[in-house]
């Protein structure tokens, strides 16, 4: 079993109210985090401009052994930030929920997924890898979100990203949601779990055993709201339950996360 | 609701020397209130309250002889021994007599370890367990240790309640899955304290159960601030910001995508309303905030370009201190850009 940690402590763990980081701090938990290998850092938002976007640009000239990866919503001003950063990977955040599609954008299904699939042909013309994650996954219709997937597969996306955004999953339905996505599909899954009920670690072991490849984590499970999947607990855990990340020694780890914490000023 | 809640905090708190009498009493009617079924309780604690609350269901912890007619005193109609305990003849005869129902506790860790309880079944005794605790599962990660639980208790004729360690993160998962697949009781703590791992927390079971079933669950969860504070007072530990459904972080929010969503509708980027739990949402402006996020916490029309140089100087000044703006800070950069406020100062604005 081959899974793949996404650290996403300089974004989703960053935007958790409270937390404000500048170039310098992002750069020097991006070596930290190389240093952990961890395989890809969610380095932040080049779209915000500024500090943000200065710090993905001085990550990606350390050449770090981390993939740098940025986040962006699903439109071309958005992307057109990230290309300038030349990161390796772009992320293109996709709403899949009727909640947010009608709520928050205002549109429909068949916007979402023809403006989805503008966006993939633009970041791809950049020559980065392109990833898709999909919002609210798992309050959304499976029946869209598998025509999503093929939507963004036909585009050359290799990797979606299930988010349970607000963190309502269960392990069974995790389970479940899973293995209904890579039953119908070849591509490879990297799942986002929040901790709103606490349940943020077992959905991402779940998620595993029904065959994702990636797993989102940020140091001590910072985040919006409750946080996300904790790094430490999932490694702990996925040793116990998958018999993975042996070669993790906890006490380097936790020796890590504090000086990531030192910097952002937690305790 | 025919699935219990128990509690098993109060004994908890005692075996660290914590607490007085009258905040174990004012604990068990918070959570009675909440909805909470059953309360365990030890001699430690029996010895600090005096006299028990009316009207709360205790299950007591039998651990010598002496405990049976405590039970009969105090009018305890449910008790709680462990598998050592269980195979003492002379003492279960006592609460047999006494016409106690008992539940036996036994520690299984694995699907193969909960079958293994079969064992039980080989005791003379064994007609008169009323009910199977199961302690630990932290090697459970997935159904299939319901499974092994519903045929235990079919072999052994028990209703069964699990009481789920912490050990591998996953004690909440596995409480909420006894639930959904209609095991008899659940036993967990406030804030999952207790124990060398911690046990399953009880207001993210709650609160779970609460989300997948909606009104019928029936709890009242606006009461845990309350319990927070108690909590708080009895045992010195201060509940993380960030900690789930309890921390008084979790409804606040920063960042523009989230503040956008949430002013057109909260459902977007919310699990439950912040009300279920006796909370509120509020929106904190700093490095993640946008422009919009600004133009509503701020109710003032700006002109554009000043709401931009605004937006500037808040990041600027959210990254130097490395934390949100308070409203205070945010006035004054709204002071320099555009002058005089009248909004800002009067009841017009909303900081």
């Amino acid at each position: 079993m081959n899974v793949k940690i996404v650290d996403t402590t300089l974004r989703d763990g960053e935007q958790q109210a409270g937390i404000a980081l500048g170039a310098g701090d992002k750069v020097k938990i991006a070596r930290l985090l190389d240093s952990a290998k961890i395989y890809q850092i969610e380095a932040g938002i080049p779209a915000m401009g500024g500090e943000e976007k200065k710090s993905v640009e001085k990550m990606m000239a350390l050449n770090l052994r981390s993939k740098i990866s940025t986040w962006n919503r699903m439109n071309l001003k958005d992307i057109e930030q990230s290309i300038q950063c030349k990161p390796d990977i772009i992320h293109i955040s996709v709403p899949a929920s009727d909640i947010q599609i009608r709520c928050k954008l205002k549109k429909n299904r068949t916007w979402v997924i023809e403006t989805m699939k503008r966006c993939i042909n633009y970041a791809r013309e950049s020559g980065a890898e392109v990833t898709v994650g999909l919002e609210d996954a798992s309050r959304a219709d499976l029946k869209f979100v598998l025509q999503l997937i093929s939507a963004a597969f036909l585009e050359g996306v290799e990797r979606i990203r299930y988010a349970d955004t607000v963190g309502i999953l269960h392990r069974k339905r995790t389970f479940a949601e899973i293995s209904s996505i890579k039953a119908r599909t070849d591509i490879a899954l990297e799942i986002h779990a929040h901790n709103d009920l606490g349940m943020a670690v077992s959905n991402s072991i779940s998620a595993v055993k029904a065959g994702a490849e990636f797993v989102d984590c940020t140091m001590g499970g910072i985040g919006e709201r409750a946080g996300n999947c904790d790094y430490l607990q999932f490694v702990k855990a996925a040793g116990e339950f998958l018999h993975i990340f042996d070669n993790v020694k906890e006490e380097e780890a936790l020796e890590i996360q504090k000086e990531i914490f030192h910097i952002m000023g937690l305790h | 609701m025919n699935q219990k809640i128990i509690d098993r905090t109060l004994p908890e708190i005692c075996e660290r020397g914590f607490a007085g009498k009258s905040d174990l009493t004012d604990l068990c009617l918070l959570m009675k209130e909440m909805g909470i079924d059953l309360f365990e309780i030890n001699f430690a604690c029996l010895d600090k309250m005096v006299e028990l609350p009316g009207n709360i269901d205790f299950i007591y912890r039998v651990e010598s002889e002496r405990d049976a007619e405590l039970c009969r005193q105090y009018g305890i109609r449910e008790c709680v021994l462990s598998e050592d305990v269980f195979l003492n003849s002379g003492l279960l005869k006592g609460l047999v007599r006494r016409q106690i129902s008992i539940t036996v506790e036994a520690e299984a860790d694995t699907p193969e370890e909960v079958y293994a309880l079969e064992r039980l079944g080989k005791s003379k005794y064994t007609g008169a367990i009323d009910c199977i605790r199961i302690m630990g599962l932290s090697r459970c990660d997935s159904a299939s240790w319901v499974m092994a639980a519903h045929s235990i208790g079919k072999a052994l004729k028990t209703a069964v309640d699990i009481c789920p360690v912490n050990r591998f993160y996953c004690a909440t998962a596995t409480a909420v899955e006894a639930f959904l697949e209609g095991l008899d009781s659940i036993t967990v703590t406030f804030t999952g304290y207790g124990g060398k791992h911690g046990f399953a927390p009880l207001e993210e079971v709650l609160a779970a159960i609460e989300v997948f079933e909606g009104a019928k669950a029936g709890f009242n969860l606006r009461l845990l601030p309350q319990l927070c504070g108690l909590f708080n007072k009895m045992t010195g530990i201060a509940v993380p910001d960030n900690k789930p459904v309890l921390g008084k972080s979790i409804f606040k929010y920063e960042s523009g995508i989230h503040a956008d969503g949430i002013q057109k509708n909260p459902l977007t980027y919310e699990p439950f309303a912040p009300e279920m739990v006796g909370q509120q949402r509020s929106l904190t402006i700093g490095k993640h905030s946008g422009t919009g996020a600004i133009a509503q916490k701020l109710q003032i029309d700006f002109d554009p370009a000043d709401l931009k140089t605004i937006l500037e100087n808040v990041r600027k000044k959210s990254i130097g201190l490395k934390r949100s703006l308070t409203d205070q800070e945010l006035k004054e950069i709204c002071m320099q850009v555009a002058g005089s406020l009248k909004g800002l100062q009067g009841e017009g604005g909303c900081i």
